[in-house]
């Protein structure tokens, strides 16, 4: 499994000269749009706990860390910081699992799977004589791992499954410092007097070195709540396009999810420990799987879990690739579908890529930004399947969703990334994998409305089947005119920064009483 | 199948369920007391306990047979539901 790690500044022969074709795999995004993966479908709108986000997948761009890949899953949409007393815990009744596919065929070779534990401490306070538990899940302020303060510890344990994730061989990760099985979780970011030293600090402190079985390079891993870090025009965007979308690409509307957080499982893995041979492309893909079978307690015990009974095998709720793909091109009906979904079963959604409804849905609401024409939509079939040629796609792929990072493109510094990814010259950025930085709303727009056949030219150099014809819209700098930069993140492990605090006690919007 | 005071919940996993229709096997309440005082008592049959199909087939003809306005819930007590980690979806 081990091989050496890829150089800094080593780079596919071919990169350069497919550069233009990322919009090809962009296009997947093409039709993904819109709010990655937001309460995008019918039955995860019920289940937010399990609710994946996004993914973001890439080159670690921390000074001395190249030899990594960092991935980010986010889980528990539209958080307001406010959401006590409970906050928001991950659900220890469900299964997350991060899956990586090495050798292209479709099917998970590497899976991280992550199972929560939230246990009581049953803080009481002596009131009149008798023990009276608190109703909070914090007694006092906090600031160190399993603090006596906090009345909830939040722990999870990590296995890595090697081959199918339910057959395949199990075995767990462990502290880089020794045997234990447990990481703490930090509790969300309740507010500014509960954190006595600040929240970055404490949530610092639960940042862990873990072995991976079978590899000799430890990983890192952090779980808690992070600031939501997806951005874009989210409501005027679902308001039929209520808005300019030839408008500035940066301040020409507000980010909807800028006073929101959300909860994160981030993990940087060794390169030589993910990839197998020769093959540096990996896809990976994100999941969140519930018993199938639950009974509630109608009249249940005192304690937490003691709600209801869970059963049966891990029945999956939730999948997320590529960004936007559950959110705008599958239909309506077949969402809860997708959801429950393996790539490899992705032929079922075909025709939601070769014909989709994105942009005619977009032509319908304004005329003159005309649809392309070519069907079946080869250009995101080429792209949304298999990822680029000479950028990001395997050498023997199977064709299916999930997102593609090619581990021996070079990073590019934080400083010099380009929001707008391949498309605007940064090899390192999306879809060649995705950083937080990345512009994945104003890129697949456009790709859903024709940029690859524009970029590939009447000699299809791109060979992605259609011509500048086919795409009178292609040349279009669609935008929803919210943009953010890699400025806007950390620059190091975990990346995403911290949480907006509960305390934070916002103005009314206008028009509203206060 | 005699189910005489049983007390049905619904499940919320309703999509995740793939039902065959209601299988065997399920059912057959214990005769649950519908007392809070007594957590050890189970509307919960042996057969759903023993096997993963058996918590299925019970799950399945709970849905086909007891789904209706004014039932009460069925008593859980302090059983533990069978879990699979290596079965797909049933």
């Amino acid at each position: 499994m081990r091989k050496p790690a890829p150089s800094a500044t080593r780079e596919g022969p071919k990169i350069r000269a497919a550069a233009l074709a990322l919009t090809a795999a962009a296009a997947l995004c093409s039709a993904a749009a819109f709010a990655s993966s937001h309460r995008e479908a019918p039955f995860i709108t019920g289940n937010p706990k399990v609710d994946g986000t996004d993914l973001y997948l890439f080159r670690s761009y921390e000074s001395g860390r190249q030899g990594f890949v960092t991935v980010l899953a986010n889980y528990m949409p539209f958080q307001d910081p406010q959401g006590g007393p409970n906050y928001f815990m991950f659900d220890p009744n469900a299964l997350y699992e991060i899956h990586i596919d090495n050798n292209g065929d479709a099917v998970e070779d590497l899976t991280l799977q992550f199972r929560f534990d939230n246990n009581s401490k049953d803080a009481a306070l002596s009131v009149g004589g008798k023990q009276t538990k608190i109703p909070l899940v914090v007694s006092g302020q906090v600031d160190s791992v399993n603090a006596a303060t906090l009345n909830v510890r939040e722990t999870y344990s990590i296995d890595l499954v090697r081959g199918d994730r339910r057959t395949g061989t199990r075995a767990a990760v462990t502290r880089g410092s020794g045997s234990g099985t447990r990481f703490d979780k930090p509790v969300d970011n309740i507010g500014e007097k509960t954190f006595p030293d600040g929240y970055q600090a404490y949530a610092a402190q639960h940042v862990h070195s873990v072995t991976l079985p079978g590899c000799s390079t430890p990983a890192r891993v952090f779980v808690g709540q992070r600031k939501e870090s997806f951005y874009i025009a989210v409501g005027k965007t679902f308001d039929l396009f209520n808005l300019n979308p030839l408008g500035p690409e940066t301040g020409g509307n507000n980010n909807d999810l800028e006073a929101k957080n959300v909860s994160t499982i981030a993990v940087e893995l060794p390169i030589a420990c993910i990839t197998a041979g020769n093959e540096p492309v990996i896809g990976a893909f994100t999941t969140a799987s519930v018993r199938q079978a639950r009974l509630v307690d109608g009249a249940p015990g005192s304690g937490l879990g003691k709600a209801s009974k869970e059963g049966g095998p891990w029945a999956q709720v939730s999948r997320l690739g590529m960004p936007l793909v559950n959110e705008v091109v599958i239909g309506l009906p077949d969402k809860d579908r997708f959801n429950a979904s393996k790539p490899k079963g992705d032929g079922q959604f075909i025709d939601y890529v070769t014909h989709p409804a994105l942009p005619a849905l977009i032509e319908s609401l304004f005329p003159s930004a005309k649809a392309p024409t070519n069907f079946p939509r080869t250009d995101l079939v080429t792209a949304f399947l298999k990822g680029i040629a000479g950028v990001n796609q395997p050498s023997n792929v199977v064709a299916s969703e999930m997102l593609r990072l090619n581990t021996s493109t070079a990073v590019t510094a934080p400083g010099a990334q380009n929001a707008m990814g391949v498309a605007g010259g940064d090899m390192a950025g999306f879809p060649n994998g995705r950083r937080p930085g990345d512009d994945v709303v104003d890129i697949s727009l456009r790709v859903a409305m024709g940029a690859l056949c524009v970029l590939t030219g009447e000699n299809d150099a791109l060979k992605v089947g259609c011509k500048p014809s086919d795409a009178p819209s292609g040349g279009l700098a669609l935008t929803d005119g919210v943009r953010k930069t890699a400025a806007s993140y950390g620059t190091a492990f975990p990346y995403l920064t911290t949480p907006i605090p509960g305390n934070f006690n916002p103005a009314p919007p206008a028009g509203t009483m206060p | 199948m005699n189910k005489p005071n049983i007390r049905v919940a619904l499940a919320a996993c309703a999509t995740a369920l793939i039902l065959a229709g209601c299988g065997g096997g399920g059912g057959g309440g214990s005769g649950g007391g519908g007392g809070g005082d007594d957590r050890a008592a189970s509307d919960v049959p042996d057969s759903a306990l023993r096997s993963v199909q058996g918590l299925v087939d019970f799950m399945e003809d709970v849905i086909a047979s007891m789904t209706r306005n004014g039932s009460e819930p069925l008593a859980l007590g302090d059983v533990t539901l069978p879990t699979s980690e290596t079965l797909e979806p049933l």
